[in-house]
């Protein structure tokens, strides 16, 4: 009886995927270099055929927020591209995570993509002996563990009082 | 009301206790007409702060003068400046507890108290400024352990518990006392039954009390400094002039240990007066608490003179012209206030033989109140007003609070006084069982032998 079930999900679910699959396209990104130019390349296909004329932004992660790079419509081909930016840091280990977005036709604004490319103009930052633990993604563990154990010193030292109270309490009892 | 002696006699201290139990009582009684005109006042202001907080509520950040450039305003002067007279109640109690001195027991509940109510008050100084006091869930749920503000809430909650700790563990032999007190209401038996936790006096209790009571007197004293550079590095860790200083901690230590000894100056002066409390709280009392604030001024006008001599000795580019809008700019009136209300006049005042009386002592203590807000409100706004940013459309900022700002304040500091008020009609501003500590072993709990009339 379950299996019976979930195969009428299954068979009921498909025709959503397949409209899904018809009417998002897909994309790739990659880089190349133009002239000595690096840049950013992002190919659209629907059903395995090129979009022409579809306008795609292309943007560049950042800690707090998305970095616009740039602007482009599809040719015939369905590629777009733009100039990867010189001296953009990249995270540690020396990639840059962009994603390229649909801004036009309105029925592909959903569709989106993303990637993380290491071209080699893309810095790595530098190893920081004492990073600005605020802008970090996560906080040391040597700042987690000494807050920690403070923060819990101090409270125990209230729960033992704390204990003490109940103490006094139940010694009236004696 | 019976004066100190210095008979140290079993009866003597006996009679003492017994006067000092049946004033601590007679200051629970009816409250008269000026206390009650004085209620409804502090409760009108505290309305009226409510008020406007339900305007700004309904409109927005908009009601204040706070903008992209001034995010801080105000009620974070109010915070700083209540966070600082927290430090009263920690030092004087705990460090006048452990070091066993023996005139605190007049002033350590009051000092213990003001602790508790400033913290209560500047908490939610912090929801207010935020504008959406649904965002301070915010902060608790995606706060990052990196940020200083996530620091400030959970040292301040801390702080909190502890004080709370530090106010309600030595009361409980009053409490007990006051529980078999007859001649009391219903409700203040209920109360002090339910408080007291069956205090017996047993050599047990009072050995677990003592060992509690030690405890939280060291403890307290880190928290409370912890509390006190956290809440500076909110400033120091953020690279504005006028705030990124290496000393900006121990600048705010000192500065709450001056302020907090005002303002338990201040209070106990208007709790000795309106309950007369001369018997107890003597000039003396007095006269050693200005001694600290003395002490702490001195210390204060120091670090003050190195945070401006250093800036304007080299000169950097960007604290040269804050430090002109503080010295002959727009900031000069509230920057001299403070020199003068704040640090010189007091100052003056306590080294003079004639100052030392407790007008003298009282007059010190209201400028040196006025002259704290004062240097809080110049080290929030005018860094603010000295962006690294370009200034689009004036040349000048300014920051003028509103009358929303105003009367929120207004309301906080109502609140703190109610508060105040409330406390020592339901609780002894005295410690009743700590008479004789000093003096002699521990007493054996007695029932006092009659209420009030």
């Amino acid at each position: 009886m379950r299996k019976l079930i979930l195969l009428t999900m299954a068979l009921l679910a498909l025709p959503a995927l397949a409209w899904a699959q018809a009417t998002q396209p897909s994309m790739a990104l990659s880089t190349t270099t133009e002239g000595g130019k690096p840049t950013i390349n992002a190919s659209v296909k629907l059903n395995g055929k090129a979009l022409e004329n579809v306008t795609l932004q292309f943007y560049a992660v950042r800690s707090f927020g998305n970095l616009l790079l740039g602007e482009d419509t599809t040719l015939d081909d369905g590629s777009a591209a733009v100039d990867f930016p010189t001296g953009l840091p990249g995270s540690a280990d020396g990639q840059l995570h962009v994603f390229v977005k649909v801004k036009s036709p309105a029925q592909f604004a959903d569709a989106a993509s993303a990637a993380a490319l290491f071209p080699s103009n893309v810095q790595r930052p530098k190893e920081e002996p004492f990073p600005r633990a605020l802008w970090a993604p996560h906080a040391p563990l040597l700042l987690m563990g000494t807050i920690f154990l403070l923060v819990a010193g101090v409270w125990l030292c209230y729960a033992f009082v704390i204990g003490q109270i109940v103490a006094i309490y139940r010694g009236a009892k004696q | 009301m019976s004066p100190a002696t210095p008979d140290n006699s079993e009866a003597s201290r006996a009679s003492k206790a017994a006067t000092l139990e049946a004033d601590m009582v007679a200051t629970l009684g009816a409250p008269g007409a000026g206390h009650k005109v004085a209620v409804i006042t502090l409760a009108l202001v505290f309305a009226w702060g409510l008020v406007a907080y339900v305007h700004q509520l309904r409109i927005g950040l908009a009601a204040t003068a706070m903008s992209d450039y001034f995010s801080w305003g105000v009620y974070i002067v109010d915070f700083v400046f209540f966070i600082g007279i927290s430090m009263a109640g920690s030092l004087i109690s705990a460090t006048l507890r452990l070091t066993n001195a023996h005139w605190r027991h007049p002033i350590s509940r009051l000092a213990e108290a003001i602790t508790v109510f400033s913290l209560m008050v500047a908490g939610p100084m912090i929801i207010i400024d935020m504008g959406r006091p649904d965002r301070f869930w915010h902060v608790l749920v995606y706060g990052r352990v990196q940020s200083p503000i996530l620091w400030d809430v959970l040292s301040l909650s801390t702080y909190l518990a502890g004080s709370l700790l530090f106010l309600y563990v030595p009361m409980i032999p009053d409490l007990a006392i006051l529980r078999d007190t007859p001649g009391l209401l219903p409700w203040r038996k209920k109360l002090y039954g339910l408080l007291s936790m069956r205090w017996k006096g047993s050599t047990e209790q009072h050995r677990r009390l003592v060992r509690a009571v030690s405890v939280m007197a060291i403890v307290i004293l880190p928290v409370a400094v912890s509390i006190h550079t956290v809440t500076a590095w909110l400033f120091g860790m953020t690279l504005r002039p006028g705030w990124h200083s290496t000393i900006i901690g121990p600048d705010f230590v000192i500065g709450a240990l001056y302020s907090g000894v005002a303002a338990v100056i201040t209070a106990i002066v208007l709790f000795r007066y309106f309950l007369r409390l001369e018997a107890y709280v003597t000039v003396e009392h007095l006269r050693k608490l200005s001694r600290l604030m003395l002490v702490f001024g001195i210390g204060y006008a120091y670090f003050v003179i190195n945070e401006h001599v250093g800036s304007a000795y080299t000169g950097e580019t960007a604290e040269k012209p804050l430090l002109a809008k503080m010295i002959s700019g727009q900031f000069a009136p509230q920057f001299w206030g403070m020199v003068v209300l704040g640090l010189a006049l007091p100052v003056l005042v306590l080294i003079t033989p004639a100052g030392r009386r407790i007008w003298g002592i009282t007059i010190a203590a209201v400028l040196v109140n006025i002259g704290m807000w004062l240097k809080r409100y110049i080290i929030v706004v005018p860094t603010l007003a000295s962006p690294f940013m370009p200034l689009h459309g004036t040349s000048k900022l300014n920051y003028v609070p509103t009358w929303v700002e105003w009367s929120i304040t207004a309301g906080a500091f109502a609140a703190f006084a109610l508060m105040f008020m409330l406390f020592a009609k339901v609780f002894p501003v005295i410690s009743m069982w700590e008479r004789d500590e000093t003096a002699s072993p521990p007493q054996p709990y007695h029932a006092p032998a009659g209420g009030p009339a």
